[in-house]
């Protein structure tokens, strides 16, 4: 299957920016000096908030904002900002003879979701 | 004030409403679109809440949805970031799902609710707290020490907290990739079984294994801490990498092969496997619930448990047993489909400052909180197909009639009162038939569920009876506890000789009688126990009465209504065509008897077999 342009801009930003001790922060193995795995939640919040935007700025701002301090993220920001704005479902007048069964993961003929796949 | 939670997207999409803190409704929606562990926004299951409510989107408080796409997406960001260049499959298989549909969920629920109540934008909470909050709130307990385990949800993978009167605190987690949901599936995926929905087969065929690679799965695969954290070696996992769960090669390795194909013959490996696998998640959860116990847990004697972990009824069994705290409470949807459950309580407490109110025996009403159908619409669908059926008004005649059925082992369905919400077929939705019957586990495997002969079946047992007939101590209305057949009621054999006189035929294996109540009882003498007491289910509790009235026996077998790949059924239509498509003989709707012999002859008008894709 064909990456889009964005994904492979998405492949290209990960490619350029990966490295090992990116790959052992995010994947960190194990560590027999450790006396424990187990992570502090400080930090977590908002824990509840108001999800919404509708327009590119909006998603920008939030994209950035949630990667405020990790400057490798910040490409990233847009490339996903400009991802879901290209995404961005029709409206219901757009949308006439549609079914709102139609709604979710998967269509007749789009990409299934191979047996072995967990969904995460 | 109302609140609908949802949700959808990753498995087992649901939609609950909640009035001032008390559940009106909540429903999976594979039930209505018969796709097992649908996962698309689940518009069928919202229409059902607010039908069952009499209201409209505008009467809606707010839409909560119980997962934060952002923190998702950073998840997601982060393990490409992590592969480089070795990305392209999981960008491959995320990219539609993550920017088409979860970063615009509010447009996708808006749409699907009709808009978003009068708080006019989506509130969104995070994945374990969902969890947390299904597992805290419901449960008869003021305060609890909180334990969520799945899969995954944004990052974190187990949760620790304590919920305390209408205050919920998540305070320590594992995080992504490392994750008992993910390390189970790994191995049920491996022995061929699927991904999701083939959990369950794993532990229960772990009895009939010994767990052998335990040692080699310590040592190679993960590092667990004393405190019950721990790390996968990602060396032996691919689901980070876009791909299949396990990196095959080196699974092959460690364990003599590769993968087990499906629904090809099962050997001893995949047995020993599955045992090996259990006995470390339970060894995991031990561990973690004594670290939450130490730190959390000071003058807290009650433990609430939910993630799709906390479906494993046989850990949940040990760990009650273990005696950490002196009372656990299990989420009945505790997987992805209780999340939407949490995710309204969450916002109703937490949010809108709600009053909790705790009940004494639990606020989940059985769970049963999906769709009835009353005896007039169920004449209707069957007077028009030409179905024949006898209607019983006297209950007691009725009560007695069934179980006189049951006493000759006929194989009954039995539909009443409102769907069960969760996996579990707690008595509405049910097939039941007799525990004391030998034969009755291959007949139903075989005849009835079309399914693995292997695979057990579980007890309802009157609440009263309990230690009659098990080891178990705690009333279990939720059927996630396992325990043993009470040990004066085993019979002795040898289960490794049977395995290896009987090769690959499990039949003579699971034929032989181990108890007095042979056909719920597992090859270890254990049992996935629900208790019925009148004050949650009197119909069903009134049922195995009359049972026990006529036999002296006060369990019967409970297996849930479906065939195999099928989601349980919902409506009367729906148990009609599973009562034929079968070698059931009896139909109980409500107070109507429905025998097959009776019934005109059944054309299908679909090949159902295909329709239902194995799971």
């Amino acid at each position: 299957m064909e990456l889009t342009s964005d994904g492979k801009r998405m492949l290209a930003w990960a490619e350029k920016n990966s490295n090992s001790k990116e790959r052992d922060r995010i994947f960190a193995p194990a560590d027999d000096a450790a006396d424990s795995y187990y992570e502090k939640r400080e930090g977590q919040e908002p824990l509840l908030y108001e999800y919404d935007f509708e327009d590119f700025p909006q998603i920008k701002e939030q994209l950035l904002e949630l990667w405020a301090g990790e400057p490798m993220m910040q490409e990233m920001a847009l490339i996903s900002a400009v991802s879901a704005m290209k995404h961005k479902p029709v409206s219901e007048e757009e949308q006439s003879g549609q079914t709102t069964q139609n709604d979710g993961m998967k269509q007749d003929g789009e990409f299934e979701i191979p047996e072995y796949v967990y969904v995460f | 004030m109302y609140i609908l939670g949802i949700s959808a997207l990753y498995h087992d999409a649901a939609a609950a409403l909640i009035e001032d803190g008390r559940i009106i409704a909540a429903a999976q929606e594979e039930r209505f679109t018969r796709k097992k562990h649908d996962m698309r926004i689940p518009v069928h299951a919202i229409r059902y809440c607010m039908d069952q409510a009499g209201i409209a989107p505008e009467d809606l408080e707010c839409v909560v949805y119980y997962d934060d796409p952002k923190k998702t997406l950073d998840r997601f960001a982060k393990n490409v970031l992590a592969l480089g260049k070795e990305a392209k499959p999981l960008i491959e298989r995320t990219f539609t799902s993550m920017y088409a549909h979860k970063l615009w969920i509010q447009k996708e629920i808006a749409r699907a609710v009709g808009g978003l109540g009068k708080r006019g934008k989506l509130l969104v909470t995070e994945h374990h707290i969902s969890h947390a909050s299904s597992a805290f709130y419901p449960s008869p307990f003021e305060k609890a020490v909180i334990l969520t385990i799945d899969g995954v949800g944004e990052w974190a993978t187990t949760t620790i907290g304590v919920g305390d009167g209408e205050n919920l605190k998540l305070t320590e987690q594992i995080s992504y990739p490392h994750s008992i949901g993910l390390l189970y599936s790994a191995f049920t995926y491996f022995c061929g079984f699927k991904v999701n929905s083939g959990d369950y087969k794993f532990m229960g065929l772990a009895p009939y294994g010994k767990p052998v690679y335990y040692d080699v799965i310590k040592e190679k695969m993960i590092d667990i801490k004393p405190d019950g954290s721990y790390r996968l070696n990602m060396e032996y996992f691919d689901y980070q990498n876009g791909g299949t769960m396990i990196r095959e090669e080196n699974f092959a390795q460690l364990f003599g092969g590769g993968r087990r194909q499906p629904e090809s013959a099962i050997t001893s490996r995949e047995m020993n496997i599955a045992a090996s696998v259990q006995k470390l998640v339970e060894e995991m959860i031990v561990l973690i619930a004594g670290h939450a116990k130490e730190t959390y847990g000071q003058g807290i004697e009650n433990l609430v448990l939910a993630g799709g972990v906390a479906l494993n009824c046989v850990a949940n069994g040990k760990l009650l047993r273990e005696k950490i705290f002196e009372r656990i409470w299990i989420q009945p949807a505790a997987g992805d489909a209780g999340g939407a459950l949490g995710a309204a309580l969450y916002a109703y407490y937490m949010e809108y400052q709600g009053k909790r109110s705790v009940e004494t025996c639990d606020s989940q009403q059985g769970s049963y909180l999906g769709p009835q159908f009353s005896v007039e619409e169920i004449k209707n669908y069957l007077k028009k197909n030409g179905y024949v059926y006898h209607e019983i008004a006297d209950r007691a005649k009725f009560f007695e009639k069934a179980a006189h059925e049951l006493a000759s082992e006929k194989v009954i369905g039995l539909f009443h009162g409102r769907m069960e919400y969760g996996p579990r077929a707690l008595g509405n939705r049910s097939i039941i038939a007799d525990s004391r019957s030998p034969k009755m586990q291959s007949k139903l495997n075989l005849k009835i569920k079309y399914r693995e002969s292997f695979r057990p079946f579980a007890p309802s047992v009157l609440e009263e009876r309990l230690g009659d007939y098990f080891e178990l101590s705690a009333p279990s209305p939720y059927m996630l506890l396992v325990d043993e057949v009470k040990k004066e009621n085993q019979r002795p054999f040898d289960l490794e000789q049977l395995l290896a006189a009987s090769e690959e035929d499990m039949l003579p294996v699971v034929n032989e009688v181990r108890s007095d109540i042979p056909a719920v009882t597992h090859v270890d003498y254990s049992a996935r126990i629900q208790t019925v007491n009148r004050e949650r289910n009197e119909h069903y509790y009134n049922l195995i009465k009359a049972f026990e009235k006529e036999t002296g026996c006060g369990v019967i077998v409970n297996t849930s209504f479906n065939v195999r790949g099928e989601p349980i059924v919902c409506t009367p239509q729906e148990a009609y065509e599973c009562f034929m498509r079968t070698e059931m003989d009896v139909l109980l709707l409500e107070n109507l008897i429905l025998y097959k012999e009776e019934q005109p002859t059944w054309t299908e008008t679909e090949n159902w077999r295909e329709k239902y894709e194995l799971d």
